[in-house]
This record gives structure tokens, sequence and C-alpha cells, in this order.
């Protein structure tokens, strides 16, 4: 039992940090099946879908749990505020920032395995191969993931995880759902999340609770350090960062899997 | 060796695909239009005198003036405030529409400002009747490319931008949620005070951070 508290300990350190104010993710609750006709146009943005969801037309974002949600949201904006924020600023003054972006990449590399298996759920085999062929280069010429020496080559990430590709196959997002220490979910994607937490290697190690915090810690600082204006800016131009949050997070999710939908016709 | 060779290969295929591909992109009146204003909006932001923070007022004035030729600002709030648009008065809504305006217009500097120097690709445009969609990425100096695209329809003589879509997320629709949640739970009037208060702050935001940056 005492493992189980550890791992809900760590994930929620992790990532509570950027659940905070992660302002990447939304999708509006426009139902997935209305895809646009436009599909075969050329273009290969959707933007048949942009246009679909009507903007005159008020879709609320799906969030049945929002009381919950919104206590835990407040939470974690704390936790930025007084751990995250502080920490990832003493952390931008100490380290110069080539370190720190290093170390993005070093992170992102470890999470080869999560894109891979995805890329492949999603039958992109393409982008399959891209992350294998990233992960040979830069494990190894890239000093473990240290430098991006693939990019050099041309050979891009292939961004890919378990929410995604449960999406690419129909599943709904169901409702928006805020974790303490997380970042923004859905029902969908925080089953995803455990998922694409199981394929994480650092699990496996020999410390594996530890390895996991020290890397989620690590991450989350190290991505909060280089985002820091980033951030800024975004609480700048809000007047309700809960519904903010929450629209950014789904509409961007939604556009993610409309375009897997899209690719694979 | 076997193996070695599977890797090889593999590898070998994967560089071939990413070769292979190559976007064929063509510009027409809807992006010349566009990189016009943002050029002009980035060499206001990059302009020395301008550049002192002092200076930020007449800096937003310089921007504004641009800011109105290329974007359809009430068109913007018709959308964003959706079906709370129609049970407002002409003065209310002229007013929110200014409110708007301002916030958006800061909301978008603060994002050229934050990664000004760094270059704009323009990637295709569809145009669609009097619709059209302009695509960007902004390309940060570590070779990260964002997706900006540019949401613009045609108003009597040119094509004006009615939203942004920035990695995905409408900044329009964006605003239509946060608006909606705050009329929901309170009322218009307090939606109204909080973007005049939101207004204030973000421009002394924007000064002390100024006086931040220099040490």
């Amino acid at each position: 039992m005492s493992g189980l508290r550890w791992w809900v300990l760590v994930l929620g350190v992790a990532m509570a940090i950027a659940g905070c104010v992660s302002v990447s993710t939304t999708e509006t609750v426009a139902d997935a099946s209305a895809l646009p006709e436009s599909s075969l146009s050329p273009s290969p943005t959707s933007e048949g879908a942009e246009k679909a969801t009507g903007e005159e037309t008020l879709v609320e974002d799906y969030d049945p749990w929002a009381p919950f949600n919104t206590a835990i949201f407040s939470f974690n904006r704390k936790v930025d505020r007084y751990v995250l924020k502080p920490v990832a600023k003493a952390w931008d003054k100490i380290v110069p920032d080539p370190v720190e972006r290093s170390l993005k990449r070093a992170f992102d590399n470890l999470s080869m395995p999560r894109r891979l298996v995805n890329n492949l759920f999603q039958l992109k085999l393409k982008g399959a191969g891209q992350e294998l062929a990233r992960f040979g280069l830069n494990s190894t010429l890239g000093l473990a993931g240290l430098f991006d020496v693939a990019k050099v080559f041309g050979v891009e990430a292939s961004e890919a995880d378990t929410g995604q590709t449960l999406g690419r196959y129909g599943v709904r997002p169901g409702p928006y759902l805020v974790l303490p220490f997380l970042p923004p979910l859905t029902a969908r994607d925080g089953i995803g999340f455990v998922v694409d937490t199981a394929l994480n290697p650092f699990n496996y190690v020999i410390f594996p609770f530890a390895a996991l915090a020290g890397t989620a810690v690590g991450k989350r600082v190290d991505e909060r350090a280089l985002n820091l204006d980033l951030y800024e800016n975004v609480e700048e131009s809000t007047v309700d960062l809960y519904s903010a949050v929450r629209n950014g997070y789904l509409q961007q999710r939604q556009k993610m899997i409309d375009d897997l939908r899209l690719e694979i016709r | 060796m076997k193996p070695g060779c599977r890797a090889c290969l593999v590898l070998a295929s994967a560089l071939a695909l990413v070769l292979l591909t190559g976007p064929g992109a063509t510009a027409g009146p809807p992006t010349d239009q566009l990189r016009e204003s943002i050029d002009r909006a980035l060499t206001a932001l990059a302009d020395p005198d301008l550049r002192k923070d002092i200076r930020t007022r007449e800096r937003r004035a310089a921007l504004r003036g641009i800011a109105n030729e290329a974007f359809d600002f009430e068109e913007m709030t018709k959308r964003a405030l959706a079906r709370h648009w129609h049970g407002r008065t002409p003065a209310e809504q002229k007013e929110f529409v200014q409110l708007f305006a301002d916030l958006m217009e800061r909301s978008y500097v603060s994002t050229l400002e934050l990664y000004a120097g760094e270059k704009i690709r323009y990637a295709g445009e569809s145009v669609e009747g009097e619709q059209a969609t302009v695509r960007t990425k902004i390309v940060t100096k570590q070779g990260t490319e964002i997706p900006v695209d540019y949401r613009m329809h045609w108003r009597g003589d040119r094509w004006l931008v009615y939203d942004v879509v920035i990695e995905g997320i409408s900044l329009v629709a964006n605003y239509r949620s946060q608006f909606n949640a705050i009329i929901q739970t309170s009322t218009y009037q307090e939606l109204v005070a909080r973007m005049k208060t939101k207004v204030v702050s973000v421009a002394e935001g924007t000064k002390e951070k100024g006086a931040a940056l220099k040490p």
C-alpha cells in the first residue's frame, strides 16, 4: 500500500506543477462524429472541422464535475504559485538556458516508448519509424538525448499518447477532469495518462518510485522554467483562467484527434 | 550482423520517408495582406525609439493603428459573446468591442514580443469565397514551430482577421467560453467590470515586467 501511496504522491507533485497552468489543452464538446465533409480537399488541415464547429453557436465545454474540478484547479494554482514557480525561477537563475533545454530533450527522449507504441496503434508507421530513428540517434550520438541530433537529419518527433489513440478509435473524451498536481485531463485522457505512465521506462528501474518522482519533478520544474514568460502572458490575457485552460485543453485535444482521423482516411 | 542491418534499414527508410514530404504552398491576397500587417507590427516592435519601456504607451498606440486595419474586432466580439451579444444595447456592444479589442491586442502583442526576433513562416492559405485561412508558423530560436492560423473574411475592400488559432486553440472560442462562464455564474456587468480591471492591470503589469527586465 505504501508503494501506491508513494506513486500517487509522486505523480501529484510532479505534475501539479504542470497542471496548475498547463495552458495548452482543450476541446469543444462538439461531436467527434461531426467530421468535416471537406476532408477530401487537398489541404491537410482540418479547416472543415474548424468551420463546422460554428462560431456563432455556443457549444459549452462538457464539465459535469465542475465543483470538484474548480476546487482542485485552485489547489493546483496555489501549488504553482507557492512551490513550482519559485522553484522554477530559482532553477532558471542557476541553470543556463541551453542546459534547461538539453534536460528537456533528455526527458523527451525517455518518453519514446509512449510515442512509439501509440504511433503504431494509430497506424502512423512513418511516425513510428521516426521515433525509432530518433531514439537510436539521440541516445547514442546525442548523448542520452541531451542533444537532438536526429533533428539535424530532419527526423522530427512524432507526438502520440494513449488518450489520442483512444480518441482515434472513437472513444469520446467524457467529462473534463482536473486532478491534483496533474495537467488538465478528460476521463478518457486520464485513462490514457495511466497507460502512458506505465510506458515510461523509468518506472521499471531499481527504485521505480524515487526515480519517477525525481524525473517527474525535474521535468516539471524544467518545463516551467522554460516557460516563465509564456505562463505569465496567459494569466495576463485571460478573464477567467479556469474556463480558459479547460477550453484550451479541450480544443487542442479535439484538433489533434480530428487531424489524426483525417490523416488516416 | 542481421539485427544491425535491420536497424540500419529502419533508420534509412525512416529518413527517406521524412525527406519525401514536401508541402506546396501558394501565397495569395490574404497572405500578402496579413504579411504586410505583421511586418509593420514587427517593425514597430523592433523600433529602438519605441522599444524603451517609457514608450510603451506610444508603442501600443502605433500597434493599435496597425491592428485596427488588420482585425475585425466587432466580428470577433460578436462571435465571442455569441448569444449574449444580442441582448445588449448598441452602446454596451460598442463598449465591449473596445474592451475586448484592448485585451486581444495586448495579449497578441505580448505574444509577438515573446517571440521577438523569431521567424514567421507563411505556410499556405485556403480561400473559399469570402472566407480564408492563412497558415503561419512561428519558428523559435530552438527550431520549434508554433502553428498560428489566421481566419479572415473579405469585408468591402480588404481581408480582415476575425480569429487567430494558436496551436489548435481558437482565441475567439477560448474567450467565448470564458465570457460565458462569467455571465452564467454572475452577470454581464461583472464581466465588463472584470474586463476593465484586466485592461488596466495588463497595462501596469507590462510596465513592471519591462522594468524588472533591466537589472
